[in-house]
């Protein structure tokens, strides 16, 4: 045990590292045996300078815990863990990014049921994903934990430094990622967009879980095809396709996984109340069982407000009694209501006559432009930044014989014909 | 027409087997002809070589029919000149062996019209359509190739296969000189016709439109029968302009239009913006139009667009419109149009908002200016999310990311993302 301690407390330049993860790989037995007293060895290491010896005491601690189910020291391991990752030095992570990502899953296990734990845990698991990943841009498993917790401590803000990130690099060797990492972090990234009511980009982040390349499909794109549909309703007011690039194992056979929410598209499209209203009704026991019950309120009073938007356009009066019968709501009283709560939010421009019972629909001309012309700008920055980093993969991958190899000749068996030829994809993103 | 006239019309001017289609057309979609028609067209076909037809129609087709007016099927007859038929066809096909070993290509070209002609008569389209197209590699001359042609596509639009109509007419277009006028408008007459049944009103208006009165041939389509469509399809399809254009100004259709007095008359009054009496003229019009075999599951499609184009242009001079006025210029109540309005509005086929109170339907000149950096900004969001999208795609197939069946780092996959929501009840 000596040695391995002096072994951790000497480690300082690089190879040195190196060198301990290895002794500390092949030691892993001895640690098991002195579980018990791994706490005493943590004690007087320090979360910068010793992140590797750390990262692998933690680890065997946890594998005991288990075992042990003690609360007082659950807690003193989380005390532990948290500081752990709040410093952990990024130069060491490189030698063990696989034990740590595990330590940060089960940090978050350990941490969820300790009091607010879920708070506690989001603001290390942000600060480990950032430790872990080489640049902002690159995708770890810690990602996923981060937003995991986020959820679940309702702090759909705190997740903001990922949501807003362009997390599209992978490097397997480096973080350890996999396929169902980059699905959960997607699926989280949805939920919590929905906690922060952005429907739009919520859509378009379950979206990413659905055209991820797939060969099969799994629950949690299943999950994703639900929650995106939902979403597509309530903030574009209609479904589009799937796209094309999407894996056919997921356009084949999701649709038939999720029918009451296609259902749901369906009478949406169909713009008749009385159908909508007996979907819902139908399938309520559904849309409850899978946690969506709230979303699915939310596309109802869309689905109204749609009406009520298209009759907007259509009218310039109409009494409230025509406007209550048209847009399938119950009473002229409902449809005022409806019509006061959407102008007051500014959705729509309309006026109330009490005397006679009349909307008054305003010429619609949307927001100032001003604000719009400034909105494009930062747009048009996004775009160029992109576009740029279109053209440098393009290039990478030009030059890049393994990839053109396997994607020319498995394209077919990965299901990537439609991903196949990043020339298209770049040039085409690149005449947009 | 009245209806008994119109019968007799139709099996005095037709001949062939475009007769009795005609007939039996007749006799299936109109209760109060189906017996003259019936009665005329089995005449006809027992004087024809065409017995699959004849027993069809007495044992199944218009088998109730025939019961009520006591005909009964000729078996003698049916055998007779079924074996008459198979005599010929096999002195025919005698003599086009012969003429193979004899390697005279103008005998096998006939031979092979020959048989084309005989399996016409017997009423076998596709068997003749094989021949015709069969006596192709041994035309020697444009006319050759252009009598080919024609044949191939009388059979097809017997067949009810249009698409070999256009590609045949094409063919027979380039081989053919002006100096044969006839055979061009009936070629061009049958194009109109695949285009009309391929729903593509606008291009069947315009071909048809080109015809002039020699187009018609008693085998096929006649003059009157292209009026109908040509003039209906023009006046659904066509705008004020082309309607004048091609049809008002072209004196060979006009000439065929006066066939028709009732369309002639509707295609007047709409030009001069006299809707009311357009769309009355072609209310009246309606049971002739759906006797018409071309035109009668299009007949409902074209007169809604012959109103939907009526209302739009009545509409477009104004700023504001008062909803009675225009109710009275369509012969229609407040309601009905209004309802009408809407369903225009909510396509987006005219641009106005409706003032239910004052009864007044308002333009709206659309303000582009708004909708472009709007629609701009939504371009630009989907750039950047196709962008990020396709980046992450990319990089996931080359660190070969797939979702496989066997994730060894799968722990619960989807089980767990969807019970995070349903245990703690976070409200989404």
């Amino acid at each position: 045990m000596d040695t391995i301690v002096s072994a951790i407390t000497s480690a300082r330049t690089p190879d040195e590292h190196k060198a301990l993860v290895a002794t500390l790989r092949s030691q892993e037995e001895l640690l098991f045996r002195h579980a018990m007293s791994l706490d005493d060895l943590c004690e007087p290491l320090s979360a910068p300078a010793h992140t590797l010896g750390l990262v692998f005491a933690l680890n065997v601690r946890a594998s005991a815990l288990a075992q042990a189910g003690a609360s007082p020291l659950a807690s003193t391991f989380v005390q532990r863990c948290r500081l752990l990752l709040l410093h952990a030095d990024r130069a060491q992570l490189v030698f063990a990014p696989l034990e740590f990502s595990r330590l940060c899953a089960k940090f978050l296990t350990f941490a969820l049921p300790q009091p607010s734990g879920a708070l506690l845990a989001v603001r290390p698991l942000l600060a480990a994903a950032a430790a872990l990943a080489p640049t902002p841009n690159h995708i770890t498993p810690v990602h996923a934990l981060a937003l995991q917790a986020a959820i679940l401590a309702k702090t759909y803000r705190a997740a903001l430094p990922i949501l807003d990130a362009t997390l599209v690099q992978i490097d397997v060797p480096r973080t350890g990622v996999t396929a169902h990492d980059v699905l959960l972090l997607h699926y989280y990234a949805g939920i919590a967009l929905v906690g922060l009511k952005r429907h739009a980009r919520a859509a378009q982040s379950f979206q990413l879980v659905l055209t991820a390349p797939a060969l099969v499909l799994n629950s949690i794109i299943v999950e994703a095809y639900k929650k995106w549909t939902l979403c597509s309703l309530i903030a574009s007011r209609a479904v589009p396709a799937l796209p094309r690039y999407a894996a056919t194992a997921v356009t084949r056979h999701v649709r038939s996984a999720a029918g009451a929410y296609t259902d749901l598209a369906g009478a949406f499209a169909s713009r008749e109340s009385a159908k909508l209203r007996r979907v819902l009704v139908q399938h309520a026991a559904v849309y409850r069982k899978d946690g969506n019950a709230g979303l699915v309120k939310q596309c109802a009073s869309a689905f109204d407000k749609e009406c009520i938007e298209r009759l907007s356009r259509t009218y310039v009066t109409l009494s409230l009694q025509q406007l209550a019968s048209a847009a399938g709501l119950g009473s002229a009283e409902q449809a005022e209501a409806l019509l006061l709560k959407m102008a007051e939010q500014g959705e729509l421009r309309a006026q109330v006559d009490r005397v006679r019972g009349m909307a008054l629909f305003a010429d619609s001309d949307g927001p100032d432009s001003d604000e719009l012309k400034a909105g494009l700008d930062a747009r048009l920055e996004t775009a160029v930044a992109l576009t740029q980093k279109l053209r440098a993969l393009h290039d990478e991958l030009a030059g890049d014989a393994s990839f053109l190899a396997k994607t020319v000749t498995k394209g077919d068996r990965v299901g990537a014909r439609a991903h196949l030829g990043p020339h298209h994809g770049a040039d085409e993103m690149a005449v947009m | 027409m009245a209806g008994a006239e119109l019968v007799q019309s139709i099996a005095e001017a037709y001949v062939g087997p475009a007769k009795v289609q005609r007939l039996l057309f007749i006799a299936e979609h109109s209760a109060e002809l189906r017996q003259p028609a019936l009665r005329l067209a089995l005449t006809e076909l027992s004087a024809s070589l065409n017995t699959a037809l004849y027993s069809d129609v007495i044992d199944k087709r218009l088998a109730g029919a025939c019961a009520e007016l006591g005909i009964v099927r000729n078996a003698a007859w049916v055998e007779a000149t079924d074996r008459r038929a198979q005599q010929q066809v096999d002195k025919i096909e005698h003599d086009l062996s012969a003429a193979k070993t004899s390697l005279n290509k103008e005998a096998i070209r006939s031979c092979h019209n020959q048989l084309g002609d005989l399996h016409a008569e017997r009423g076998d389209y596709g068997a003749a359509l094989k021949s015709y197209v069969r006596a192709r590699d041994y035309c020697t001359t444009t006319q050759h190739v252009v009598g080919m042609c024609l044949n191939v596509v009388k059979m097809s639009v017997l067949l009810g296969n249009y698409t070999h109509v256009l590609t045949y007419v094409a063919k027979a277009e380039q081989a053919a000189d002006a100096a044969e006028p006839q055979l061009l408008g009936q070629l061009r007459a049958c194009a109109g016709l695949a285009q009309l049944e391929s729903s593509k009103y606008k291009l069947a208006a315009k071909k048809l439109a080109e015809c002039a009165s020699e187009a018609g041939s008693a085998e096929l389509v006649l003059p009157r029968d292209i009026a109908l469509c040509g003039g209906l399809c023009a006046l659904a399809a066509l705008s004020r302009a082309e309607l004048r254009k091609s049809v008002l100004e072209s004196a060979p259709f006009r000439a065929l239009l006066d066939g028709v007095p009732r369309l002639r008359d509707a295609i007047n009054a709409f030009h001069a913006a006299r809707y009311a009496d357009c769309l009355r003229e072609l209310e009246a019009l309606k049971p002739e139009l759906l006797l018409e075999p071309f035109l009668h599951s299009h007949v409902d499609r074209l007169c809604a667009q012959v109103r939907t184009k009526a209302l739009v242009s009545h509409f477009l001079p104004y700023r504001t419109v008062s909803m009675a006025a225009m109710a009275a210029a369509f012969s229609t109540d407040l309601p009905a149009l209004e309802q009408e309005l809407v369903a225009l509005i909510t396509d987006g086929t005219i641009s106005a908002r409706i003032d239910t109170a004052a009864g007044v339907l308002y333009a709206q000149r659309a303000e582009g200016r708004a909708a472009s950096f709007r629609k701009a900004a939504r371009m630009g969001d989907e750039y950047a999310h196709e962008a990020k999208a396709l980046l992450l795609r990319v990089n996931l197939l080359r660190a070969d990311l797939v979702v496989r069946r066997d994730d060894q780092h799968g722990h619960g996959g989807g089980a767990q993302a969807g019970s995070v929501g349903r245990q703690r009840g976070f409200a989404i």
